[in-house]
């Protein structure tokens, strides 16, 4: 048991995945001007996350491992992956229009998102069972939203400051997930690797 | 070697044909009903994506239309029966005649007529044109010629005649602004179709500054203000305007016009294509 919340604290603060890994970076980026925004999209990539975390660890321990096929691993993950995602897509489209039209394109682009894939890479192989591969998946994802949510926070807030003109927009954004990312190097250590 | 790669050929087909069939089903699950009222519409609009309704292509303007964000009024591509099916379809009534307006270009000033200060060898643009310090051409408000006008033209109704001014079809102009946005000077502009008289002239420089610059350009000599009986035409800041509603299309003020940059459009052939 204290396995699984030292995981869970790993993976959402300690490794988080945007902050310290450096992936994800594209919504962290782009859907971070509202707030709303930020969690409907942490809420969806973490979602597709979990999910495609679990699906990649069956499938490499029962088929692909079994036949040797371990080199098949990043086609399969992708294709899974794109799959979760249009699934995710039409439940959003069924139960959270607004969502959907507010993510657009970046809805689609969680395909992309080298978080997922990453997260499907990093469980595969190791040796997580499936439990604690659902609760990695779980803090990374709640790490993801984490770290969409504060720095939306922090670029609403900016909105009204007077930010020089060279600065603006995605240079300030920039500066903010470097500085961000400095503030989470103080959890370094709390939990063995 | 074979085993192998039918092995990995099966896998992936294999997972490939679960997950489509899923995905599938769930289609089927999670299937939203759009309006059919969308589709309509958007088929009863243009479909050219044009943007002057201030919407993201006709689709969206469809939509904003159904959800009652958007006006009847915005389109300006659309014409009459197609707006009047729209308008019941929407269950409005339409609000009233709409003129048809086309492009229409405000300056004479050619290589020849107009004096250039230098050679313009940046970008081909006249916007970019626009922004070098002094202007290439003497006349701060004339025609650049590089045809941003034209390339902004969706339908295709603006070409560059060889004295490097645009020269709009007034049959394929549809006024939806484009060109209007994209001068940097403003010398095209949206005027009634049938709008008896065009002032050639754009620039609001005194007659002395615009002698030296242009051989047509308006010298707000008062000429032409005299010469009219109708009382159409006024002087605004040293450039000729028209009233086009008092305007009687006589000809007068474009005879004693020094510059010739008054020009009289001929008078409407029979069938003038107004929307109702």
């Amino acid at each position: 048991m204290k396995e699984l919340v030292l995981l869970l604290v790993g993976s959402a603060l300690v490794n988080n995945f945007v902050l310290a890994r450096f992936l994800g970076i594209c919504p962290f980026l782009g859907m971070t001007r509202k707030l709303d925004a930020a969690w409907g999209m942490g809420l969806a990539a973490s979602f597709v996350l979990v999910l495609s975390a679990m699906a990649s660890w069956l499938v490499y321990e029962y088929i692909l491992a079994p036949l040797s096929l371990e080199f098949m691993k990043i086609v399969v993950f992708i294709l899974m992956i794109a799959c979760l995602v249009q699934l995710l897509e039409m439940m959003l489209k069924k139960f959270f229009p607004q969502l959907y039209r507010a993510m657009g394109i970046y809805l689609t682009l969680i395909t992309t998102n080298c978080a997922i894939l990453g997260i499907a890479l990093i469980v595969a192989g190791s040796d997580y069972n499936f439990l604690e591969t659902t609760v990695f998946a779980i803090g990374a994802g709640a790490g993801f939203t984490l770290a969409l949510v504060m720095m939306a926070g922090i670029r609403e807030e900016l909105e009204f400051a007077d930010v020089p003109a060279a600065f603006k927009g995605t240079s300030l954004a920039l500066i903010i997930a470097g500085i961000m990312s400095m503030a989470f190097l103080g959890f370094s250590g709390l939990v063995p690797m | 070697m074979l085993k192998d790669i039918l092995i990995s050929a099966g896998v992936m087909g294999g997972l490939g044909i679960i997950f489509a069939a899923g995905l599938a089903w769930a289609a089927g699950k999670f299937s939203v009903e759009s309006d059919p009222k969308v589709e309509l519409l958007a088929s009863l609009l243009p479909g050219a994506n044009c943007g002057s309704c201030g919407c993201s292509g006709c689709s969206g303007y469809a939509e904003a239309l159904v959800a009652g964000e958007a006006s009847v009024d915005a389109c300006r591509v659309v014409d009459a029966e197609a707006r009047q099916e729209i308008c019941s379809i929407l269950g409005i009534e339409s609000s009233g005649s709409r003129k048809r307006q086309v492009a229409k270009v405000r300056c004479r000033g050619d290589y020849k007529l107009a004096r250039w200060l230098a050679r313009y060898e940046g970008v081909q643009d006249c916007r970019a044109a626009a922004l070098v310090g002094s202007s290439p051409k003497g006349c701060h408000e004339g025609c650049l010629g590089l045809g941003t006008c034209a390339a902004a033209c969706v339908f295709g109704a603006i070409t560059m005649g060889e004295d490097h001014l645009p020269v709009v079809d007034e049959e394929k102009c549809t006024g939806c602004g484009a060109c209007v946005s994209a001068c940097p000077r403003k010398v095209i502009a949206l005027m009634d179709y049938d709008v008896p008289l065009v002032v050639r002239c754009n620039s609001h420089d005194k007659g002395k500054l615009v002698r030296e610059y242009c051989q047509v350009g308006c010298l707000a000599c008062r000429a032409c203000v005299n010469a009219c009986e109708q009382q159409t035409l006024a002087l605004v800041l040293d450039l000729v305007e028209v009233d086009p509603a008092k305007c009687i299309a006589c000809g007068a003020c474009a005879a004693k016009c020094p510059s010739g940059c008054l020009e009289l459009m001929k008078p409407p052939a029979a069938e003038t294509k107004m929307l109702a």
